[in-house]
């Protein structure tokens, strides 16, 4: 009773609320009035409203509700029509003996499958079948089985060619048209009877208004929208089928695409782990081979052999030569190795005479550079300026920490131009000994050329840092 | 008949001769054993079987609160003639109802009252202008005596409300909408409650403005999904079978089905019980056995255990079979409809093995695809096999496969009273034995936990809860609370010697059916 705004607050029951089970024993502080303030509404029993209250269900249902509460039991049942008399007669219909199978019984045949001869001889054809036994010798008599199939055969050939014949039932078919149906090992042997049962089958037929003489169940309607009741499984008329809305047809393209998309990603993962998986493959095999050559490197010292030391090396170059991998300094991943194929091995051989002979270039270079230190050996490699830059030489000596750079060019009317400009060589670098495409080394060119040149009196620099021209090309050219 | 009219339309008078008794008439029948006196209305008359007495007619009955199932032929020696006989009111044309609701509304606004009142005012003003109306071509009508003054028009609203079911077929459509006025009191009552609760399922069966649901409506919601009609008037309200006999039972009829009208009024119709065809004479049926190879239904086997086995089968595969089986179904069924083919079903059939192979017990459908989330279309027991606890298996039954299915399921609706107390039992069964477990670990649950387990719907659940008065508040919370009455009825049950339904003897596999072939044609 602390809070009286809670007592009425009517929370709707949770279908997700977590709910304790008690027994009426464990609470006897239950409260049934505050329980009665928030009773939940009745659901609905599902009873068409018109039967809900039906004297017999709400005994019932009374009953049922007195147990809960007092624990009174009523067996109160709906009163139900008899159905408790058995006939005698059974044996006489049902004489066959079922033997279930072991396994589970599995079976597709329909109801028409089973039944054999759909037509069924009522009491009047027996009494007709039995005159007319009664006047033949017992070789011609005709037995029930026979009947029924020609019967069968009358109804069916009718009813295939005059399905309207209850409409006008002059149009029965003759029995020469009938008879001539008669085909077939079963059919043929009674075709002698079928004259003699066609008036009978013509009298009931035309008696039945032209209609079947079984009753069958009315499937459509005559006149539409009239109720019969008798008139029962109706065909369904077909849905129409949905147009799929441009909206349907733009998303589930979006679908297609990303599935597709996803599909090529996945695709280039799987690739991925399998090469890295063969990467790690080959990691470990060359692990496997560095050992064993420290082994074998082992032995030899262990055994004294010494002589060999160089064929260790060549083993190892002519592995990699036989795998065709030019001893060229760009690194291959190790997977290409295996893709090279015995077509490219000639091509390798050509590398290789190429190789020697850059190999005795370098050698004669090397001679020429002994007593120099090469200071070129860095595998960066800028890209060349723009011509026009390329035209600057770089003078040798620096000024104000700067190199000067000029270039000769030719203007309008034939005035030659000196262009100067402050620059840091191009080059982290310029050996001004290397020799330049005329075969004179850039440095004595130089120097030669601007040995006298001396710009130590033109203090007043023309070139002024901050141009826009300058800072432009130290941005882009440095 | 229908040469003797009512001279007293729309009223009650107290003693008459046995030929003013005519279709419609509300009088005291002898009924029962003992048999004693009930308000039953005349829904039909026919010229009495082998009777000396050509004019000697016997009269269908229906005895008002009792559903219809009761419904039977009387002799007209139980027709109390000394007590009150109540008239039928007198058909009106759909042009007198258009007067009536205008007049209706015009008057409303002088009248100050509440709804409700208001439409009782309606009705009687309704009722007012048929019989003016019909006064007005009294030539047609049996000299009809103009209901001037406030009793009399009060005792017509009245006899309205009580019940307009004395119409013949004929006259349906223009009386569904005094029905639909006289049971709106009541509704309105109803959605007062419903309106609280939202997850009230909208249009089933009544919706606001219209009342009942329209015959088209009704059959475009048919044509897609269901097969319940929830139209009382689409239901046949004469039963053209009394007796069939199927097996070794002869089994008294409880509601119209459409067998062939030639079959109608026969004393018997016999079925054979294992492809259920059905056949007007002994001879037939003695014929038709010496040709039948059929001993067990015609699909697979997927459950069996013991002499139970229960067979799966198609309305697509098996039309003649599933047809025969619904009209032997209609007839203990009252708002089945077999107003579309079964194409859209799945029949499970329980039968009962012996050494003449598996008769049919009963049997529930089911939606291939169900809108409403349904587990079960129609479901019976056979009268024959009533009472014995195969209702229940077959409702256990039918959980089981929502469980292989993992769906939550439901009957379709409107139950039938049998109906809701075979289901209300299982739930309760169910439901209690699961909280008495829970109880005994100690662990909490809440609904859509139970209905998990159960595969019940969350609202199912709801329902059983309530009745067993579980739900209870405490310490500012809800609790389930299992009264000792509630655990010593479901000791008493779980006492009782029963059959199962073994999971483990199920073999089945939900069959998927593509939109293709449920496109049913």
């Amino acid at each position: 009773m602390k809070n009286v705004g809670a007592r009425f607050r009517n929370r709707k029951i949770n279908n997700k609320q977590l709910l304790r089970v008690y027994r009426a024993s464990e609470i006897p502080d239950l409260d049934e009035s505050l329980s009665l303030q928030r009773s939940i509404p009745q659901t609905e029993t599902g009873v068409d409203k018109e039967e809900e209250s039906e004297h017999h269900l709400q005994a019932a249902i009374s009953a049922s509700n007195l147990s809960t509460t007092t624990g009174e039991v009523t067996a109160l049942y709906i009163p139900t029509p008899d159905a408790s008399r058995k006939i005698e007669n059974y044996r006489q219909f049902y004489t066959k003996t079922f033997t279930e199978p072991s396994t589970l019984i599995r079976f597709s045949s329909t109801v028409e499958d089973c039944i054999g001869c759909p037509y069924n001889m009522d009491h009047d054809d027996e009494k007709w079948l039995v005159d007319f036994n009664a006047k033949r010798s017992s070789t011609e008599k005709l037995d029930e089985d026979h009947f029924e199939l020609i019967m069968w055969q009358f109804e069916k050939i009718t009813n295939e060619r005059v399905p309207y014949l209850q409409l006008d039932s002059g149009q029965i078919p003759a029995l020469e048209d009938l008879r001539a149906t008669f085909i077939g090992a079963q059919l043929s042997g009674v075709k002698a009877f079928a004259g003699d049962v066609y008036p009978w089958w013509q009298d009931r037929r035309i008696k039945r208004g032209g209609k079947i003489i079984t009753p069958q169940l009315k499937f459509e309607e005559v006149v539409r929208n009239e109720s019969d009741p008798y008139v029962c499984f109706r065909r369904r008329e077909s849905k129409p089928v949905r147009k799929t809305r441009r909206t349907d047809q733009q998303s589930i393209e979006k679908l297609r695409k990303l599935r597709m998309e996803m599909e090529s990603a996945r695709s280039l993962l799987e690739m991925v782990s399998r090469r890295e998986k063969v990467r790690k493959e080959s990691l470990v095999l060359e692990h496997m081979i560095f050992d064993q050559r420290c082994k074998v490197r082992e032995y030899r010292r262990n055994l004294g052999i010494k002589d060999d030391d160089e064929d260790m090396q060549s083993s190892l170059k002519k592995k990699n030569r036989k795998l065709g991998e030019p001893s060229a300094t760009i690194r291959i991943p190790l997977n290409f190795k295996d893709r090279d194929t015995p077509a490219s091995q000639d091509e390798s051989r050509r590398d290789r005479s190429a190789l020697s002979s850059i190999e005795t270039e370098l050698a004669r270079r090397r001679e020429d550079d002994v007593g120099w230190e090469d200071l070129t050996d860095n595998p960066y490699q800028q890209f060349l300026a723009p011509y026009s830059q390329q035209c600057f030489r770089v003078l040798p000596h620096q000024r104000n920490g700067k190199y000067v750079s000029f270039r000769k060019r030719i203007g309008r009317g034939g005035r030659i131009h000196i262009d100067r400009q402050y620059a840091r060589p191009r080059y982290p670098f310029k050996d001004p000994y290397q020799k330049d495409l005329y075969g004179q080394t850039d440095g004595q060119y130089t120097y030669d050329k601007f040995r006298f040149d001396d710009d130590s009196f033109d203090q007043e620099d023309i070139i002024d840092d901050l141009r826009d021209g300058y800072v432009f090309y130290s941005a882009i050219y440095s | 008949m229908s040469a003797v009219s009512s001279p007293f339309p729309s009223t009650i008078v107290t003693g008459g001769t046995i030929g003013s008794i005519v279709v419609g008439c509300k009088l005291q029948v002898l009924h029962g054993n003992p048999p004693e006196y009930r308000k039953a209305e005349v829904l039909s008359i026919r010229p009495s079987p082998n009777a000396e007495d050509a004019a000697r007619c016997d009269y269908y009955v229906h005895y008002s609160d009792y559903n219809k199932r009761l419904d039977e032929w009387v002799t007209p020696e139980r027709l109390n003639l000394h007590g009150e006989i109540e008239y039928p009111k007198l058909k009106k044309t759909k042009t007198v109802l258009g007067i009536g609701k205008e007049t209706g509304k015009a008057s409303e606004p002088g009248t100050p009252s509440s709804s409700s009142r208001g439409n009782k005012n309606r009705k009687s003003n309704l009722s007012k202008a048929v019989t003016a109306g019909k006064g007005a071509d009294g030539s047609t009508g049996p000299g009809t005596p103009g209901t001037p003054g406030s009793n009399k028009r009060k005792a017509a609203a009245m006899e309205e409300s009580g019940g307009s079911q004395g119409k013949g077929a004929g006259q349906e459509s223009a009386s569904l909408g005094t029905l639909m006025d006289g049971d709106e009191d009541e509704d309105d009552n109803a959605s007062s409650v419903a309106n609280g609760d939202s997850a009230t399922p909208a249009g089933t069966i009544l919706d606001e403005s219209g009342g009942v649901f329209s015959k088209e409506q009704e059959i475009e919601k048919l044509r897609t999904s269901g097969s319940m009609t929830q139209n009382p008037h689409e239901i046949a309200r004469v039963k053209n079978l009394d007796l069939i006999q199927i097996g070794k039972h002869e089994v008294e009829t409880w509601y119209f089905s459409p067998y062939p009208s030639e079959y109608a009024h026969l004393p018997i119709l016999y079925i054979c019980e294992f492809c259920l065809t059905y056949f007007p004479g002994l001879k037939q049926l003695a014929r038709h056995r010496t040709k039948c190879t059929l001993q067990h239904p015609p699909g697979n086997e997927i459950y069996r255990k013991d002499d139970i086995s229960f067979f799966e089968i198609d309305g697509r595969k098996q039309k003649v079979y599933c047809r025969n089986l619904c009209l032997l179904s209609k007839l203990f069924l009252d708002h089945k409809t077999l107003y579309y083919d079964v194409d859209p079903f799945l029949f499970y059939v329980m039968t009962i093995r012996d050494d003449d192979g598996a008769h049919l017990i009963g049997y529930f459908s089911k939606e291939k695809e169900s809108s409403e989330q349904y587990n079960v279309a129609c479901i019976l027991t056979l009268p024959q096999y009533q009472r014995m606890g195969f209702g229940r298996l077959l409702i256990q039954f039918s959980y089981e496969l929502s469980k292989v299915e993992k769906r939550l399921g439901s009957p379709e609706k409107p139950l039938s009273d049998l109906g809701l107390l075979s289901y209300r039992a299982f739930w309760t069964e169910s439901i209690v034995a699961l909280l008495v477990e829970k109880h005994k670990s100690g662990t909490e649950l809440s609904i859509d936990d139970i209905a998990s387990i159960t595969a019940f719907q969350p609202s199912d659940v709801l329902h059983t809860l309530q009745n067993l008065n579980a739900l209870k508040y405490y310490h500012g919370q809800y609790v389930i609370v299992l009264s000792d009455t509630v655990i010593k009825n479901a000791e008493r049950v779980a006492k009782k010697k029963k059959r199962e339904v073994d999971p483990k003897a199920l073999v089945w596999r939900p069959i998927q059916f593509t939109a293709t072939q449920l496109r049913f044609l």
